[in-house]
């Protein structure tokens, strides 16, 4: 199993992928604030960050960055309601694994994180 | 006085002559014959006085000497010496006649009728009964003393004879000279009249319209082979008809300029001075030059006007003048074409005998023929109250009309303006109407894709806002269908909740798709497979609804650039929207085309359905625009779609009724239902008026829509 980390600015949204995603057995941590992400990241050992594009105060991609900075282990789902080109491009380039459009079904995440994970 | 203002005017100048003639003649004669008979008979009282004192001398020195003899054969020598001496006789101191020269006898009262009184000789008129005598006494006087008187009779007739054959010869004389002067009159005014004849000719051929009269004579000599000059470009030059001294712009260096009334003074010049002629030769000049100006001034005037007949039947401006009354005072070729009459028809006439009377579909037919009923804005009661008062204010005015014409409804920007006098008077008015149809449809176009653009807007950021809480919905749906047991109420009202979500999340789909905010993955693509990929998709489940697909491609098209998948759900939209159109079945017509010339590709999807209402029409694209029943349809299909083709920087277009060439001829038609479905089958609806989507891709586009896309662009056409 797992450790995930959810970072999107609405908690509810975030809480809902850690709901899903405990149910497989993972260990997941939601966050609204990119800060915490990060230093949980810095002070943990993180499989995989599940970010939305759109957060409070940077963007998916510039975190996905920093992450990926600081373990270059962790992979990478980008979540986002605004799909365009440059962004997947942009998140791809950074080493992110997928880049989910939302509203992102149950059973999509399911396969998407299994299939990341195994990869 | 009308009689003589009757009479011909060589008539009067040789009656005005021979009077004046006759005038003269009675004047002079009168009084000099008055004067010439005096001076005759004074003549001959002289003469007779004078040979009575001479006779008085001579007797002096027979009356001394009382010789009778001598005295008889003096007075016999006087009545001898002129045929008017009547008599003469000698009377002596006492009265007694010594001698006398009378033949049958002395008459005794003669001696009374004259006495010589002192020494002074004495005349005496005496009527003798037969003629009038001057009777002379003279007294016959030596040495102051008187011895007797001598008296001499002298015919006063004989000198009025003499005066009566001078008066004679006077008035043959007179008589003659009138005769002359009749002849010479009658000739000058003859040849005067002539002249004046020969201009009133002219008169009458320039009211005629012949204005190519020649007036004057030729010359023996022209002004330019008098002055020499050769100068070709001067008016006067080559023109021997005409006089260069009633000409202007003449450019000889002698001519002498103008005056402030335009006379030019030319009595100097040699030209005038050798070709001058008198007054009537120098009118009939003066007429042929007014005539040559005339026709120059009538051409350029001609001129004028055509040149203005062009420019105002040349606008495509309906263009009209009205008279105070209403009436037309005229009219270009663009305003009569489109009432379909002639000018002629519509000139003089008002605008209530032109135009429709009323307004209202109760209009008597044949009153304008190609109008049809609901003509508002032109009706001649409006439009003659209009007329009116721009009239009485003096104000005019511009407005848009609206107009349905045989060819389709047209817009008209019309200008109205007052045509005042030199006085300010309003005298009628100027109407001209613009068509603006193409504008107005180029604003509506602008209008409906701004409308569009910020539909779009507001729909993508909407989709968005609930996007996010609609995914937590359907997650936590999901989520909790673990938690209840198998069987139970609870799941199944889960699920209804999960399905309800999933079609919100198909709507906010489609939101996003038709505002353009979404991913696209473009690459190379065949229109043509993409087209029949979703035609042999539907065409079983359409051949149910008895919808008869017919493809005509064009297998010339070349690979466009776009998205394939998204290229496919316009075809699928537009191919459902034409078989909900056919309720009853029909035909769904699906043509593609090469436009090189205007570097598209252009599909049509013709449906043989209802149609769109022109109302409706503007709307199709809307987002939850639908005509269809409540779950029956988003009204999100055409929306998307739009979204899509504008994302591949293409148009998208509906047309209804369709045009001609997209709706099945009969015969045609059979066969194709013959060959699609089962025959007997009620193909309702397959006879509508039908409509056309006209989708419009570039040929060579760009890696994104948003690059390369051109100005947004939608229209719908009625």
């Amino acid at each position: 199993m797992a450790t995930i980390i959810v970072l999107d600015d609405v908690a509810d949204a975030a809480i809902m992928i850690k709901r899903i995603l405990s149910r497989q057995g993972h260990v997941v941590e939601a966050f609204t604030e990119e800060q915490q992400a990060i230093d949980f990241v810095r002070k943990n050992t993180v499989d995989l960050a599940i970010l939305d594009m759109k957060l409070l105060k940077m963007t998916g991609v510039e975190v996905l960055e920093e992450l990926k900075k600081i373990s270059p282990a962790t992979k990478g789902i980008m979540l986002t309601g605004y799909p365009t080109l440059e962004t997947a491009k942009q998140s791809l380039e950074l080493g992110a694994a997928a880049y989910c459009v939302k509203p992102i079904d149950r059973d999509e995440l399911e396969s998407t994180v299994a299939a990341v994970l195994k990869g | 006085m009308r009689l003589i203002s009757r009479l011909k005017f060589q008539t009067k100048i040789s009656l005005g002559t021979f009077l004046i003639v006759v005038a003269v003649a009675l004047m002079t004669a009168i009084p000099v014959s008055r004067m010439a008979s005096r001076a005759i008979i004074g003549e001959s009282r002289g003469r007779g006085l004078a040979l009575a004192e001479n006779l008085s001398l001579r007797l002096a020195d027979a009356m001394l000497t009382q010789d009778l003899l001598r005295m008889k054969t003096m007075v016999d020598e006087l009545t001898a010496v002129g045929d008017d001496t009547v008599y003469a006789f000698v009377l002596d101191d006492a009265g007694d006649v010594l001698v006398h020269t009378f033949k049958k006898g002395f008459p005794v009262e003669l001696k009374a009728a004259n006495l010589a009184e002192g020494k002074g000789a004495r005349v005496q008129l005496l009527d003798t009964g037969t003629e009038l005598v001057y009777d002379f006494a003279v007294p016959v006087v030596i040495s102051d003393r008187r011895f007797g008187t001598a008296r001499l009779g002298l015919s006063r007739s004989r000198a009025e004879a003499e005066v009566r054959h001078l008066l004679l010869t006077f008035s043959g004389l007179s008589v003659a000279a009138m005769a002359a002067a009749l002849v010479l009159s009658s000739i000058f005014a003859r040849r005067v009249a002539r002249r004046i004849n020969l201009l009133k000719e002219y008169a009458q051929e320039v009211v005629g319209g012949n204005l190519d009269i020649e007036t004057a004579s030729t010359l023996k000599k022209n002004c330019w082979e008098i002055m020499d000059c050769g100068r070709t470009q001067c008016p006067a030059y080559a023109k021997p008809r005409h006089r260069c001294w009633h000409m202007h712009g003449t450019l000889c260096p002698d001519c002498a300029p103008a005056d402030s009334q335009g006379k030019k003074s030319c009595v100097r010049c040699p030209v005038f001075r050798e070709n001058a002629g008198d007054e009537i030769q120098d009118l009939a000049e003066t007429f042929g030059i007014m005539a040559m100006t005339l026709k120059k001034q009538i051409g350029a005037l001609g001129q004028q006007q055509q040149l203005m007949r062009t420019i105002l039947d040349a606008t495509p401006d309906l263009v009209c003048l009205l008279d105070a009354e209403g009436r037309y005072l005229a009219v270009n070729r663009a305003f009569a074409e489109f009432l379909d009459r002639s000018a002629e028809s519509i000139i003089g006439h008002s605008e209530s005998e032109v135009l429709p009377p009323q307004q209202g579909p109760d209009l008597a037919p044949g009153l304008a023929p190609g109008w049809a009923p609901g003509w508002a804005p032109i009706w001649a009661s409006e439009r003659l109250a209009h007329t009116r008062a721009i009239i009485e204010s003096g104000q005019g005015g511009q407005a848009e009309v609206s107009v349905p014409a045989p060819q389709g409804r047209r817009w008209f920007h019309e200008v109205n303006v007052p045509v005042r006098d030199g006085a300010g008077r309003v005298l009628g008015v100027l109407k001209t109407a613009r068509d603006v149809t193409e504008v107005k449809r180029i604003e509506e176009k602008l209008l409906q894709s701004q409308k569009m653009e910020s539909l779009g807007k507001l729909a993508g950021g909407a989709a968005h806002e609930i996007n996010t809480p609609l995914g937590i919905i359907l997650g936590y749906a999901q989520l909790l269908q673990d938690d209840v047991p198998e069987g139970g109420q609870m799941l199944e009202d889960l699920r209804i909740i999960e399905r309800q979500a999933k079609a919100c999340r198909k709507i906010v789909a489609d939101l996003l798709g038709f505002s353009r905010q979404h991913e696209s993955s473009m690459g190379d693509m065949d229109v043509n497979e993409s087209i029949r990929e979703v035609a042999s998709l539907v065409r079983h489940t359409f051949g149910l609804e008895k919808v008869v697909i017919e493809l005509d491609l064009d297998e010339s098209l070349p690979a466009i650039t776009g998205d394939r998948e998204k290229m496919g759900q316009v075809w699928m939209n537009l191919f459902n929207n034409a078989r909900d159109a056919m309720p009853g079945g029909g035909v769904l017509r699906i043509r593609s085309r090469l436009r090189e010339k205007d570097g598209m590709l252009a599909v049509s999807v013709a449906d043989s359905g209802t149609g769109i209402s022109p109302e409706d029409l503007g709307k199709v694209f809307d987002p939850f625009f639908t005509t269809k029943g409540v779950g029956e349809g988003t009204g999100l299909g055409l929306s998307v779609s739009f979204g899509i083709v504008h994302n591949h920087g293409g148009t998208i277009e509906a047309v209804s009724p369709a045009p001609p060439e997209f709706r099945p001829a009969e015969d045609e038609e059979d066969t194709d239902l013959e060959a699609g479905i089962e025959t007997g089958c009620d193909i309702g609806g397959a006879g509508g008026p039908g409509t056309v989507f006209h989708v419009l891709l570039p040929l060579r586009q760009a890696a994104t829509g948003e690059a390369a896309s051109p100005a947004p662009q939608h229209t719908t056409t009625a």
